[in-house]
């Protein structure tokens, strides 16, 4: 008689911790591969009956692995953007977005950034505009992460930005169609918040483009030329907006 | 009031790679997260949308194993990443 394979079932709270223990133990890596796994334990747990429970999610918190900090900062120096370099930042993209105003002749345009450094708390900086239900805009988006390797998931030793940048192309201006069409879903607090998410999302997932002029001296800064029309705008259910934009990808001529 | 969670919900909306379940169970978690997890999952993304199709397997697999108390499914899991951790490349 063939004996069966043994199989070992526990309870929801010694399997999260059975995962947790085993994945204190997995070989160090590459430091965002890392913070996915941790992050998709979290989520799992926190998904749980267990994690509904009051206290719960302070319990998680204290079970996810914990470093020493000196580990995290062997000089004592803070590393990544500082807050003079913040600034700089910031008065670059809006330099940037000037010049592509003045270089193609829209009204409108759009310059937001969020900032988060080491523990402090994240901060938010708009120049913004109001942005039209159709047009053609050229869109630039920056997002940079630093994650030290082995930090804690809920305050890990790191920096964080995110900037966009949206300026309308004047109707003078020549537009060269390309025939790359999509549509994308937007959330914000607002309607232009909606919009600019939507659009910097597609942004982020356009096909590449040739560098123009006005982008030229950014680093890591992902950007296209698209014409956008807001075909449906509504409220999502935590009293946001919600649209749906459709695309089109395009080239500007001469750029 | 803080972008985090729009534009977290925005990236999950326009994963068409991911189906429609998967994606309506992913912005229904999201709106559930304590603000720090939720700033976590936000700052990956939005720096590797990509990184959202392996969140999202691993996510499934964890959320399975813990419901079924499984320990053969977490030995897998760990495997898993084991392998992923050991992968050449990087998902951002």
């Amino acid at each position: 008689m063939r004996e069966k394979p043994t199989q070992e079932f526990v309870g929801p709270k010694e399997a999260g911790a059975s995962l947790l223990k085993r994945e204190a133990g997995l070989p160090t890596g590459d430091s965002v591969k890392r913070f996915t796994i941790f992050l998709t334990t979290l989520l799992a747990l926190h998904g749980s009956a267990e994690a509904r429970k009051p206290g719960a999610h302070e319990e998680l918190m204290s079970m996810l692995p914990k470093f020493n900090p000196a580990d995290l900062q062997p000089n004592g120096e803070s590393r990544g953007l500082t807050p003079e370099g913040m600034a700089k930042e910031i008065l670059a993209l809006k330099e940037l977005v000037s010049e592509a105003q003045e270089r193609f002749g829209g009204k409108h345009a759009w310059a937001d950034h969020t900032f988060a450094i080491d523990e402090g708390p994240g901060r938010e900086q708009q120049i913004a505009d109001s942005l039209p239900p159709e047009g053609t805009v050229l869109v630039l988006v920056d997002r940079e992460i630093h994650i030290e390797d082995g930090s804690r998931l809920e305050d890990p030793r790191q920096y964080y930005k995110s900037s966009n940048g949206i300026v309308e192309i004047g109707k003078e201006v020549k537009v060269v169609p390309s025939g790359e069409e999509t549509t994308v879903i937007g959330y914000g607090a607002t309607a232009d918040r909606a919009i600019v998410n939507a659009l910097t999302t597609a942004a982020q997932n356009a096909p590449r483009q040739k560098s123009p002029r006005a982008a030229r001296e950014a680093k890591n800064l992902d950007w296209c030329f698209l014409k956008y029309q807001v075909s449906r705008i509504g409220k999502d259910d935590r009293g946001g907006f919600l649209v749906e934009i459709a695309v089109e990808y395009v080239g500007i001529a001469g750029q | 009031m803080n972008n985090t969670i729009f534009e977290t919900k925005t990236i999950i909306a326009n994963r068409q790679d991911l189906d429609s379940a998967d994606r309506e169970r992913l912005l229904k978690i999201v709106e559930a997260l304590e603000p720090e997890v939720l700033s976590a999952f936000w700052k990956l993304i939005s720096v590797s949308p990509n990184s959202l199709l392996k969140i999202n397997e691993l996510f499934k697999a964890k959320a399975q194993a813990l419901a079924s108390g499984d320990l053969a499914m977490i030995d897998k899991i760990i495997k898993t990443e084991s392998e992923f951790l050991q992968e050449e490349g990087n998902i951002v």
